[in-house]
């Protein structure tokens, strides 16, 4: 509830004019689980977020069940409700503020790092994420890479499949913000 | 009267605000090849070792050398900012760029958090509760890594500021950070990360933290502007230090506590030192060998109470406070005092070379005045000071007399009456109330005032003591007494004499004292007497019990010219090349000497006195010592650290109860202790039990060991500067050498298995071959018999001789030729019948002999084929093998004209076939049926191969294999 209210609230500073924000326009979100036995691959165009110039401070949030690739539609079905229980946590989401003084003006790449709280299978972390952010003309381009442990959201795996579940799920997330 | 005044000239200069004591500083440097370094944090690890982050790496410090580590990658620069050391004892480093980098054997490594390192530099690092790493940086407030992330405090989550200078472990798991905006107190707890801060509403002087440190259950907190101030955990409220009421120095950017003292890096104006709270002065040092001390940013203390400071002259060091010197008093220079009182109120009065001294501290130093004894003071020597129980200062000269002084009116008055007058020696003086003890050139002087002794006139008798010899002539060095009364007497050919009240006694057991002159006089804690010796070095008397301490017991010079128990736990002996002290418990000797700039003090016999403090005041030739006890950490030996052990044939390491191939038997050990003071004097000892059980003594820092046999080792090594090994820790270190598996009891043991079993399978294949050979042979015999029998069938012969008489008749030519045609046959096979095998060919040229002699019988009756491939003929059989099976097919069969016998000979497949029609007899000829059995048998010992024998209704087919074709 609370990141829907961030998020909620951030969209209604977002529509006031004049404010300098940043909006996802193309999110992509996706992640590989590198299991001894398997891969499990899977992806979503359904990430939408916002980014606040005047504070630093952004949330990105994902619906779960946007997720598509995996090896077969069985698997899909386990992660939305075995897994991620999407049902009852429909979302994913990461918001927070960018460490690093950046100049939102001056075009360029750098590398910034998100502190903020990531939350997924409603379990709640702080996490620091590293980012390449490149500042361009017509706005600004995401790119990061991280890693998930399943234990730190309390996503349990029975162990029938345990070596076809990797316990450490890497993240890679690209993203555009053009200003509003 | 007025003459006695007048001797008394007081020459008064007044009392002066000046100088005072200083400890011993000097500069440290890592040699010339790292010249332009920038000194930034210092450590000192648990085993000793001192760490110290420069602008181009890391140092480690042993006292002799100094060990250089960089990052192999320049990405993120080598100026080490900030350091730490984990619990399991590797060493945690932060640099200026914000990375953190790890120590493990012998190489940094930087850290790879996914999260990436603070872009700011980490000015702090500390390990709290449950090993959690904390940095602080400047500029994004701190960093902890937990379960090997990382995860920030800043502003954020109620962070005073993001700029951050110190981390402190503070108590209940808290961690106190200071930041530019006064101090937070933190957990490593996501939820609540800051707990509370501390600001100017607490009473904090200053809200620029710089450092933080915990003593004694209080925070001593250091501040940009505004000194030092406590902070009682658990407890609002500040105490400010009384001494920094008003502190004009800046910024300390460091506080380092003591015994009793708080020492504080002060950047630009150099290092401070306030003993005590209430302390002053405050002292301050700006000067290290001539240069000035800039940028003083960091200051340890060793485990030795020695401090340590980085500062733009580079790396500073003094023993610290235990010694201090006084080498020079307004107007006066100090140096070859020959005797030295400290005095009820506090004085310390002192002869320099000419007249008297007397130094009053005060809060800024010392004010002097100076006292004359004579109208001319250059003529006498003030060679021993005694304050009685009423103040008077009682004044023995060398050569000129004795005098006492007025402690209040500093007046001075020759003591009349004394034997020898105004040139009599007065070497030592003790005694208690009326009763003086004076120590002369000639034996012991007894004083016994009379009249009222605290005024400036008195009368005195004198008395030589003992006269009748047991002290005799002898020249007294020292008169003591000690807590049950007794008067102990140093002299100089009678060893140790005391006076109990009624007599004198030689104690009981000084006929082991081999060196009869003796020095000086003490008494410790535990009512021990010490004494000291020309030659001899120091012995302890307890209770009639003598112990020596000489040069093989620890100490550097056999002839310690002054003696004093500390108060505390050491023996404190002067000598010429410095002072040493000696724990009264574990009796380890501590040297100080060169590197306490104690060396060559020269000091005159018994020029000590302990002041009110319990500080000994040390006259020598340089000036004044001040040694302050209880300022050294209690610790014993040196503790030595086996840096690495490596092979020597690739320099790879050998971990701690490693096993070992058989063929890595070199090994290479570095070792080192750590000395900071008296490097020069550490001597190592190392015994490897399995290989030798004694200990080796080597100068070296590294070992090698060649060609070391298979067996289980245990290196122990331990080092010492003053030769006390036993007290020393001993650095341990196991490894395995395995045997070569050709050595090993399991391959032994597998070996004599599969020789043995090989030996019995042998034994066993030959017996059998020989049973086989046995039967072989036994089987032939048979055959040759059963061949011979059939060659003499009575039917063949009955047969042949018919025939023969039927031939003869008809033709008598064709009869010879038919006997020769028999011989021939019958050569043939005696010819054969020895033979194992004979070829094909011989085979059946016998055959067609046989089937010729038959024919003549059977006529066109009896056919023969042979068809027999040419490659065949040199096949073996056994011989008359043919002859047998075409006499048993004549035997079985019918020959005549209706139903003539026709055999075949001829090969398939390397099988000879011998075939033939069946055309049964009705009366059979009598048959053994031994034939095709003999047959059968001779096959089966020659060739694994069978005979098969093959019967139908039309033919009757015998084949037998070829051997060796």
């Amino acid at each position: 509830m609370r990141i829907l209210l961030t998020l909620s609230l951030l969209l209604a500073a977002w529509c006031a004019p004049g404010q300098p924000f940043f909006k996802c326009k193309d999110g992509h979100v996706e992640f590989n689980s590198n299991a001894p036995l398997e891969v499990i691959t899977a992806s979503s165009e359904e990430l939408t977020g916002i980014i606040d110039v005047s504070n630093k401070t952004f949330g990105f949030i994902v619906r779960m069940r946007s997720f598509e690739g995996f090896n077969a539609s069985l698997q899909r079905e386990h992660f939305n409700e075995n897994y991620m229980e999407s049902t009852r946590y429909p979302r994913g989401s990461f918001k927070g503020k960018i460490i690093e003084d950046v100049d939102f003006s001056v075009p360029g790449e750098r590398t910034i790092r998100a502190k903020g709280v990531l939350s997924l299978h409603g379990v709640e972390r702080e996490r620091i994420i590293k980012a390449v952010m490149k500042v361009q003309p017509d706005g600004i381009r995401l790119e990061s890479w991280f890693t998930i442990l399943l234990a730190d959201h309390d996503i349990r795996i029975p162990k029938v499949v345990n070596e076809k579940i990797a316990e450490e799920i890497d993240v890679i997330v690209r993203a555009s913000l053009l200003p509003e | 009267m007025r003459l006695v005044c007048l001797l008394s000239v007081l020459a008064i200069l007044g009392y002066q605000q000046g100088s005072s004591q200083s400890p011993y500083f000097k500069l440290i440097t890592p040699g010339s090849e790292h010249e332009g370094l920038k000194y930034t944090a210092l450590m000192c690890d648990r085993d000793g070792f001192l760490w110290i982050g420069t602008s181009a790496g890391l140092y480690q410090y042993d006292g002799t050398s100094f060990q250089h580590y960089i990052l192999d990658s320049s990405a993120y620069g080598n100026e080490f900012t900030a350091l730490a050391q984990g619990p399991a004892g590797a060493i945690v480093a932060g640099l200026r760029s914000g990375a953190i980098a790890t120590l493990e054997d012998g190489r940094l490594r930087l850290d790879e958090p996914e999260e990436g390192f603070p872009a700011k530099a980490i000015t702090s690092l500390a390990f709290g509760t449950d090993s959690i790493l904390w940095m602080a940086t400047a500029g994004e407030g701190v960093y902890f890594q937990k379960d090997g992330r990382y995860y920030n405090i800043d502003q954020d989550d109620g962070l005073n500021d993001n700029y951050t200078y110190c981390i402190m472990e503070g108590p209940d798991g808290e961690v106190w950070i200071g930041s530019d905006q006064g101090i937070a107190i933190c957990r490593a707890d996501e939820n609540q990360k800051v707990k509370r801060q501390i600001r100017y509403a607490d009473g904090l002087p200053d809200e620029i933290i710089l450092d933080l440190k915990m003593v004694k259950g209080r925070v001593v907190v250091a501040t940009q502007d505004k000194g030092l101030c406590l902070i009682q955990p658990g407890q609002t409220g500040v105490t400010r230090l009384p001494s920094m009421k008003a502190w004009p120095f800046g910024a300390a950017h460091r506080v380092v506590a003591g015994p009793g003292e708080y020492w504080i890096a002060g950047g630009n104006q150099g290092l401070f030192c306030i003993r005590g709270e209430e302390a002053r002065p405050l002292r301050r040092f700006q000067k290290v060998e001539g240069r000035q001390l800039t940028a003083v940013r960091d200051l340890v203390r060793d485990r030795d109470g020695g401090l340590w400071a980085v500062s733009g002259a580079g790396l500073v060091y003094t023993p610290g406070n235990q010694f201090n010197f006084l080498t020079e008093v307004p107007g006066f220079p100090l140096s070859d005092i020959d005797a030295i009182l400290c005095d009820r109120e506090g004085r310390i009065i002192c002869s320099p070379g000419q007249g008297l001294l007397i130094l009053q501290p005060g809060q800024e130093g010392f004010a002097v005045k100076r006292v004359s004894v004579t109208d001319n003071d250059s003529q006498i020597d003030i060679v021993s000071l005694f304050e009685d129980d009423w103040g008077f200062i009682w004044i023995g000269t060398l050569g000129g007399g004795l005098y006492r002084m007025n402690p209040r009116s500093l007046q001075v008055r020759p003591v009349i009456g004394f034997p020898g007058g105004k040139s009599a020696t007065i070497l030592a003086i003790n005694g208690k109330g009326p009763g003086l003890w004076l120590a002369t050139f000639g034996g012991v002087v007894r004083l016994k005032m009379d009249g009222p002794p605290d005024r400036d006139h008195i009368q005195c008798f004198f008395e030589v003591a003992d006269a009748a010899g047991d002290l005799g002539n002898y020249y007294i060095y020292d008169v003591f007494i000690d807590s049950k009364g007794r008067t102990w007497f140093a002299t100089d050919g009678r060893g140790v004499v005391y006076f109990d009240g009624r007599r004198y006694r030689t104690p009981a057991d000084l006929g082991a004292l081999n060196d009869q002159v003796v020095y000086s006089f003490t008494e410790d804690s535990r009512g021990r007497i010490w004494f000291s010796t020309a030659q001899s070095g120091v012995y302890s008397l307890d209770d009639g019990k003598l112990k020596n301490y000489g040069l093989s017991e620890g100490l550097r010079e056999p002839a310690v010219s002054a003696l004093s128990f500390d108060g505390h736990r050491h023996i404190v002996m002067v000598h010429r090349s410095g002072i040493d002290l000696l724990d009264i418990t574990s009796g380890e000797v501590s040297y100080h000497g060169a590197d306490h700039h104690l060396d060559n003090l020269n000091p005159d016999l018994n020029t000590l006195s302990m002041d009110r403090n319990g500080n000994l005041w040390i006259g020598v030739e340089q000036g004044i010592v001040v040694y302050r006890p209880g300022m050294a950490p209690v610790r014993r030996g040196l503790r030595c650290v086996i840096r690495r052990v490596t092979l020597l044939a690739d320099g790879s390491a050998v971990a701690d109860g490693a096993v070992l191939r058989h063929d890595q038997q070199d090994l290479s050990v570095e070792f080192s202790s750590v000395a900071f003071t008296n490097a020069g004097r550490v001597v190592h000892e190392y015994k490897l039990t399995g290989y030798h059980e004694k200990w080796i003594a080597t100068s070296d820092n590294r070992i090698i060991f060649p060609n070391l046999p298979p067996g289980y080792y245990v290196l122990e090594i331990r080092g010492s500067g003053n030769g006390q090994f036993a007290l020393s820790d001993i650095a341990k270190h196991s490894f395995r050498i395995q045997a070569p598996f050709w050595k090993r009891l399991w391959f032994q043991l597998c070996f004599v298995i599969v020789v043995s079993t090989l030996v019995v399978v042998y034994l066993r294949n030959r017996e059998r071959r020989l049973r086989h050979m046995e039967a072989l042979k036994k089987e032939k015999i048979e055959y040759q018999f059963e061949t011979l029998k059939s060659q003499v069938n009575p039917h063949f012969l009955f047969n042949s001789f018919n025939t023969l008489v039927s031939v003869i008749e008809q033709d008598r030519k064709l009869a010879v030729e038919y006997v020769e045609m028999l011989s021939d046959f019958f050569r043939s096979v005696v010819g054969y019948k020895d033979r194992e095998l004979i070829t094909l060919q011989e085979e059946l040229d016998l055959a067609r002999s046989y089937y010729e002699i038959q024919k003549k019988r059977f006529g066109a009756y009896l056919v023969l084929n042979i068809d027999v491939e040419t490659r065949h003929l040199s096949g073996q059989v056994p011989p008359l093998v043919l002859q047998i099976l075409i006499e048993n097919a004549i035997k079985h069969n019918s020959t005549s004209s209706e139903s003539p016998l026709t055999i075949e000979i001829y090969t398939v497949e390397g099988r000879l076939y011998i075939k033939n029609n069946l055309n049964p007899k009705k009366t059979l000829e009598p048959s053994t049926g031994t034939g095709l059995q003999n047959v059968r048998n001779r096959y089966q010992l020659l060739s694994s191969q069978k005979v098969r024998v093959d019967r139908d209704e039309m033919f009757f087919t015998v084949s037998i294999p070829l051997i060796g074709n």
